[in-house]
C-alpha cells in the first residue's frame, strides 16, 4: 500500500481517537469516580509461530493485571497493564520453551445509546484503545527466540448490564484499525552484523497493517460485586486472539479468567 | 426472540473457550517419517540461504529423496535418508540432531574432522612454547612465546567476546612476530572477530558483504551490509604475522582470516578453512523431537565472489600428518617460526 495512504488513513484515525477523547474530557460531568483494580488468574495460551518452527505450542500460565477506570456520566477512561509469563510447551517435552506475554493500554469509551432490558437500561459504548501488546518466546537450552511487538489503534465497542446497584456486566469487544507490527527478520535477527546502531533498519521489522494483514480481536466479559463502599470483587474473562500474515505468520490465541478487587479512591 | 438472542450473546462472549486449537491457529503437525521428511525439506526450502552460490537443485533433491521415505520408514531409516540429503550441501553449518539418542549430523564435516588429528596444542605447549604459557580467564585463547622472540596466540572458539585480547596483546607487545594460530577453532560470537583482528589493523579495510535471506525465493536477500576491519584497542600490532588455518578453521574462525589476511603485514599458512561462512539459524524443530539448524546468508567477498565450500585459502599450503602429531612434530608451526625468524 502506498505510503501517502497509510499516512492519511493513520493520521484520520489519531483524529478521531483524539476527538473522541477530547469529547469526553469536554462534557459536564455530574459523575467522576476512580478505581484502581488488580486481578491474577490464569492465561491459557496456544500458538504457532513459522519464525520459530511449524509446531503449535500452549500453555497455561499465571497472568497479572493492574487497571485504572475514571468513569464520567456518560462514559469513562481505562488505562491497563498486563503481564503474563511462564511455560509453554509442544508434543515434544523437550522443546519447552519460556513464554512471556504484555500489554499496556489506554482509551476512551463513551456512550452510544441505550435499550431498555426487563425494565433495566442497558448503555452501549464505543471509543478507540491505543494498545501496545509484547510476546516473547524464548529457548535458553535450544537456541530459539521469536517474538511480535504491536502498536494499535482500537475500536473498541461494549455495554453494561446493571441489575442492581452491586451487580454488573461489563462486555467490550476491540479490533484493531490501523497497527504497526514488528516482528524478527524473515531469517532471524542479525542487528549484531550492523556495527553502527545509527544503521538499524526498522523497516526490515516494522510493518503498518491493516486488519487484513494483522488480525486481532479482543472479547472481554466482567463482572464486578460491590463488597463494600470503597471495593469491588471482580471477576474477569477475556478472549484474544492474534493473526499476522505470512511470510513471518502468527497466529496466537489466549482465554484468561482471572480475579481481584477494584478498589475505589 | 429475546432470550435466543442472549444465548447467541452469550456464546460469541465465550466462544474462545469453546474454540478448538486446530480451528484458531491450524492442526497440530503430524508426527511421521513422511510429514518429518517434508516439513524439513520445506523449511529449507524456505529459509536456506546458500542454494544459488553452491548451485543446489533442491527440487531435484526433493524428487531424488522424498520416495525413499514412505509410511513404513523407522526412525533410524529416516535419520539416515535426512543426512544423506543435507550431506548435498557441504555446510558445516547445517545441522541437525537428536536429544534424546544423542545423534548429531553436520554437513560435509568429514574434511573437517580429519584436521583435528593433525593438530594437538598439548604437543604446542609442551616442545614448542616458553615456559611461561598462559589461558586467558575466559579461557578463550591461550597465549605465550617461542624462544623469547615471538609471540604465540591460540584461540579455541569465539564464545567469549575476547575482551582479554588486550591484556594478551600488552604481554606481547615486544616480541618481533606474532604466530595467530587459528587451527581447530570453531565459531561463535562475531565481537571477539573484530576485537582481536582491530588489534592488527593498519587502517580501515573492506573485506566483505553480509545479506540476509528476507522471503521465499532463493535470491530474496536484504540489502548488503558491508563489513570493515577496522583498527581497535590501544596499540596495532603492525609487526609480521603468521596466521595458521586448517580445515577446522571454521564459521567465526573463518571470518577472522579473511580480516585478519586483508592486511599487508599478515601471512596465511597451512591449508585452507572450511568454508563456512554464514551465519546458522536459530534452532528448529520437528514433530519427532529433531533439531535442525542452517545457513541463511549471503557472504561475498569484494570481487563479488562467495568463500561458501572453499574458505580463505592459504598463501603458503601445509599440513601435518597424523604421523608427524604422533612422533612429536608440529611442521606447520616449525615453518611459521622459521618465516619470523
Amino acid at each position: 500500500m502506498a505510503m501517502k495512504k497509510v499516512i492519511k488513513i493513520s493520521f484520520f484515525s489519531f483524529v478521531l481517537t483524539l476527538f473522541i477523547s477530547l469529547l469526553g474530557f469536554s462534557q459536564t460531568e455530574s459523575v467522576n469516580k476512580n478505581h484502581l483494580g488488580i486481578v491474577f488468574g490464569n492465561s491459557n495460551f496456544h500458538s504457532r509461530d513459522q519464525m520459530l518452527s511449524p509446531l503449535n505450542y500452549r500453555g497455561n500460565n499465571f497472568n497479572t493485571t493492574i487497571s485504572y477506570t475514571n468513569r464520567r456520566t456518560k462514559g469513562f477512561h481505562t488505562a491497563e497493564v498486563l503481564f503474563s509469563i511462564g511455560d509453554i510447551n509442544t508434543n515434544v517435552d523437550h522443546f519447552t520453551m519460556n513464554g512471556i506475554r504484555t500489554h499496556i493500554s489506554y482509551g476512551y469509551r463513551r456512550e452510544l445509546s441505550t435499550i431498555k432490558l426487563k425494565n433495566t437500561e442497558i448503555p452501549f459504548f464505543i471509543g478507540g484503545i491505543i494498545k501496545s501488546f509484547l510476546n516473547i518466546k524464548i529457548s535458553d537450552n535450544e537456541d530459539a527466540f521469536t517474538w511480535m511487538f504491536v502498536n494499535s489503534l482500537n475500536i473498541s465497542i461494549g455495554a453494561e448490564y446493571r441489575n442492581s446497584p452491586r451487580h454488573s456486566f461489563l462486555w467490550q469487544f476491540h479490533f484493531p484499525l490501523i497497527s504497526y507490527v514488528l516482528r524478527p527478520p524473515y531469517a532471524g535477527s542479525d542487528e549484531f552484523l550492523v556495527e553502527d546502531p545509527w544503521e538499524f533498519k526498522s523497516s526490515r521489522y516494522g510493518d503498518v497493517a491493516f486488519i487484513n494483514k494483522y488480525f486481532m480481536l479482543a472479547n472481554i466479559l466482567t463482572y464486578q460485586y460491590g463488597l463494600s463502599s470503597r471495593f469491588d470483587l471482580v471477576v474477569k474473562y477475556q478472549f484474544q486472539y492474534h493473526q499476522y500474515d505470512q511470510p513471518r505468520s502468527v497466529k496466537m490465541y489466549v482465554n484468561l479468567v482471572s480475579g481481584g478487587l477494584n478498589f475505589k479512591l | 426472540m429475546k432470550n435466543k438472542l442472549l444465548h447467541a450473546f452469550v456464546w460469541v462472549l465465550l466462544s474462545g473457550l469453546v474454540a478448538c486449537e486446530s480451528f484458531l491457529i491450524g492442526d497440530e503437525p503430524t508426527n511421521t517419517a513422511e510429514n518429518n521428511f517434508e516439513i524439513l525439506w520445506e523449511q529449507f526450502d524456505r529459509w536456506y540461504g546458500l542454494f544459488l552460490v553452491k548451485d543446489i537443485d533442491w527440487h531435484q533433491i526433493y524428487s531424488d529423496y522424498r520416495p525413499r521415505v514412505t509410511s513404513t520408514t523407522t526412525d533410524t531409516e529416516l535419520w539416515q535418508i535426512v543426512t544423506e540429503m543435507l550431506e548435498e550441501l557441504n555446510d558445516s553449518h547445517t545441522e541437525i540432531w537428536d536429544p534424546r539418542t544423542g545423534r548429531r549430523f553436520i554437513s560435509g564435516f568429514a574434511d573437517n574432522l580429519q584436521a583435528r588429528k593433525e593438530f594437538d596444542l598439548q604437543l604446542i605447549e609442551q616442545k614448542y612454547l616458553d615456559n611461561h604459557f598462559e589461558a586467558t580467564g575466559d579461557q578463550g585463547m591461550v597465549y605465550g612465546s617461542i624462544n623469547n622472540e615471538i609471540g604465540y596466540i591460540h584461540v579455541f572458539n569465539f564464545e567469549s567476546h575476547h575482551r582479554e585480547i588486550d591484556h594478551v596483546m600488552n604481554q606481547l607487545s615486544d616480541f618481533k612476530g606474532i604466530i595467530l594460530d587459528l587451527r581447530n577453532t570453531s565459531g561463535g560470537e562475531n565481537e571477539g572477530v573484530i576485537g582481536i583482528s582491530g588489534r592488527f589493523a593498519d587502517q580501515r579495510r573492506f573485506i566483505n558483504t553480509v545479506q540476509t535471506r528476507n522471503g521465499p525465493e532463493y535470491d530474496d536477500f536484504d540489502e548488503p551490509i558491508r563489513k570493515y576491519v577496522k583498527p581497535g584497542g590501544d596499540y596495532q600490532y603492525t609487526q609480521p604475522v603468521v596466521l595458521l588455518t586448517d580445515r577446522f578453521t571454521i564459521s567465526a574462525a573463518e571470518s577472522l582470516s579473511l580480516y585478519m589476511v586483508s592486511l599487508p603485514h599478515v601471512t596465511q599458512v597451512g591449508d585452507s578453512t572450511a568454508g563456512a561462512f554464514s551465519d546458522s539459524f536459530f534452532n528448529r524443530f520437528l514433530p519427532n523431537g529433531w533439531i535442525y539448524t542452517m545457513s541463511y546468508q549471503l557472504v561475498l567477498l569484494p570481487d563479488g565472489t562467495s568463500p561458501e565450500e572453499i574458505g580463505v585459502i592459504p598463501e603458503i599450503f601445509l599440513k601435518n600428518t597424523e604421523t608427524d602429531i604422533a612422533s612429536g612434530n608440529d611442521k606447520v608451526l616449525e615453518f611459521a617460526i622459521d618465516y619470523l625468524n
